[in-house]
């Protein structure tokens, strides 16, 4: 097993916007995207979206990968929306 | 089919359940034992029959605050029976009886009971609110390493993108898919033990505040408290046995990977397993009196209509549209019971096997279907899906 680096552009394959507050700090509506890559099939990546407003999120709009500070100081994926 | 399949020496002998309901003020173990000796007195049995027992999850194992509330090494003291074989499952076979159909068949065991215990009305209500994953899991780990970092806090947002697939594929309308959640709430009226009787209609629905898109609140189960149990017997045992339900075929088959998020084509869920199913008997779609298709989310009973054949892929929008084919006196009367989205979440199937038994048996009540000889009862939804035939005894 070696790890694949996966970049460029990807597309969204589904995505949901979460409109429940599931604990008491948490802000909403956010959205959740499954992205997929051109280059590399058969793997999705999991994140949340930015550079749109939530009902903007679209099935099959382009997005690129970037990361942001997650809880214990790791990055978390997270994906910007292109051409909006 | 030639050889005799393991599950033909197996029948369903008894179902019991507690009393359920949003809160009910009794203990995990308490509504087992009423489940369990409901269940043994049903099939015509005594305590002292029963030599097997299994619960699901297995462990104490717990992914939300009530999803196991009852421990299977104290329900056997309280029982003071001696077992040749248990079994308690976190991964493994979605369908409750699945193991003690082959722990009978097998003659491990004679009378297996079986039960599911959840607490998760009390659960929510002590939450303030459905529970979240990271409310009883502050690191992430294992897949929730995937899911808590992003927000994924709920099976809820994990389901959600699935159905946002189908209906952006196939075109089927939230208008459509409505008339699930609005006909089983009809079932439910007819069933005393459903714990959302009231009517609903399809603006009710389309009004109901957002979850997580395109999930709204009638498309989710309801957290309830109580206990289900049934009672596998070996079917030499049959001559003492109140009113056993066959076992025609069942299957449970995970054909892609086991992932929520990796799941290769989210709008085709269970096909394999049911394809394992069909594959195990003579009967067909066509030969179904009564489908009792898990619904934690209205999707997964979407799913399984198309799965197990009942109408082509992205067809079950219009199948189900105006609720005529799927209520009773209807092509395939469905959830009869009022399903999890109004009869409570008893969860993996343990409520929707009860139901099919007593649909087979005639003692459905006011919700019976006429003249039932075959059901079908599916397990989750997801990569993890079970799916039986069960038939009247004959």
């Amino acid at each position: 097993m070696v790890p694949t680096e996966i970049t460029g552009r990807g597309r969204v394959y589904s995505l949901t916007v979460n409109y429940q507050r599931w604990l008491p700090e948490l802000e909403v509506p956010y959205v959740i995207v499954l992205v997929e890559f051109d280059e590399h099939p058969g793997v999705r990546v999991v994140g949340r979206l930015r550079g749109c407003p939530p009902e903007a999120a679209a099935i099959g709009m382009a997005v690129e990968v970037g990361f942001e500070p997650g809880p214990g100081g790791y990055a978390i994926p997270s994906f910007y929306a292109l051409n909006r | 089919m030639g050889t005799e399949l393991l599950e033909r020496r197996a029948v369903i002998s008894g179902v019991g359940q507690s009393a359920i309901g949003r809160r009910i003020d009794r203990s995990g173990f308490q509504l087992t034992l009423d489940a369990i000796l409901a269940a043994i007195a049903d099939a015509g049995l005594t305590v002292d029959d029963i030599d097997g027992l299994a619960m699901f999850p297995g462990g104490g194992k717990s992914n939300l605050p009530g999803y196991s509330a009852a421990n299977l090494y104290e329900i056997q003291d309280a029982l003071r029976i001696t077992t040749t074989w248990r079994q308690g499952l976190v991964e493994g076979m979605s369908l409750p009886f699945y193991g003690a159909v082959q722990a009978v068949a097998t003659g491990l065991a004679r009378h297996v009971v079986v039960y599911r215990t959840v607490k998760e009305g009390s659960a929510a209500k002590k939450a303030g609110g459905r529970p979240a994953y990271g409310s009883i899991h502050p690191e992430a780990e294992g897949p929730l390493a995937w899911l808590l970092p992003i927000g994924a806090l709920s099976p809820v947002c994990q389901i959600a993108p699935y159905a946002a697939r189908y209906l952006y594929e196939f075109g089927v309308t939230r208008e459509q898919i409505a008339w699930i959640p609005v006909t089983q709430r009809k079932h439910a009226a007819l069933n005393p033990d459903a714990v959302y009787r009231d009517p609903l209609t399809v603006e009710d629905y389309l009004g109901s505040r957002m979850i997580s898109t395109p999930i709204c609140l009638y498309d989710c189960d309801v957290p309830v408290d109580g206990s289900t149990a049934l009672v596998i017997s070996a079917s030499e045992t049959v001559p003492d046995l109140r009113a056993p339900v066959g076992l025609e075929a069942m299957a449970g088959v995970i054909d892609g990977r086991p992932s929520w998020e990796q799941w290769e084509d989210f709008t085709r869920v269970g096909y394999a397993t049911a394809a394992g199913m069909w594959a195990r008997t003579d009967l067909g779609p066509e030969d179904v009196d009564v489908a009792e298709l898990y619904d934690g989310f209205t999707i997964e009973a979407i799913w399984w209509l198309e799965a197990l054949g009942f109408c082509k892929a992205g067809e079950a929008g219009h199948f189900v549209d105006g609720g005529e084919r799927i209520t009773l006196g209807g092509q395939l009367p469905l959830n009869t019971w009022g399903g999890q989205l109004s009869g409570g979440r008893l969860h993996a199937a343990f409520g929707h096997t009860a139901e099919a038994v007593r649909q087979l048996r005639g003692e459905a009540g006011e919700r019976q279907v006429a003249d039932a000889e075959v059901a079908v009862v599916t397990s989750a939804g997801g990569f993890e899906a079970g799916a039986a035939l069960l038939t009247r005894w004959r």
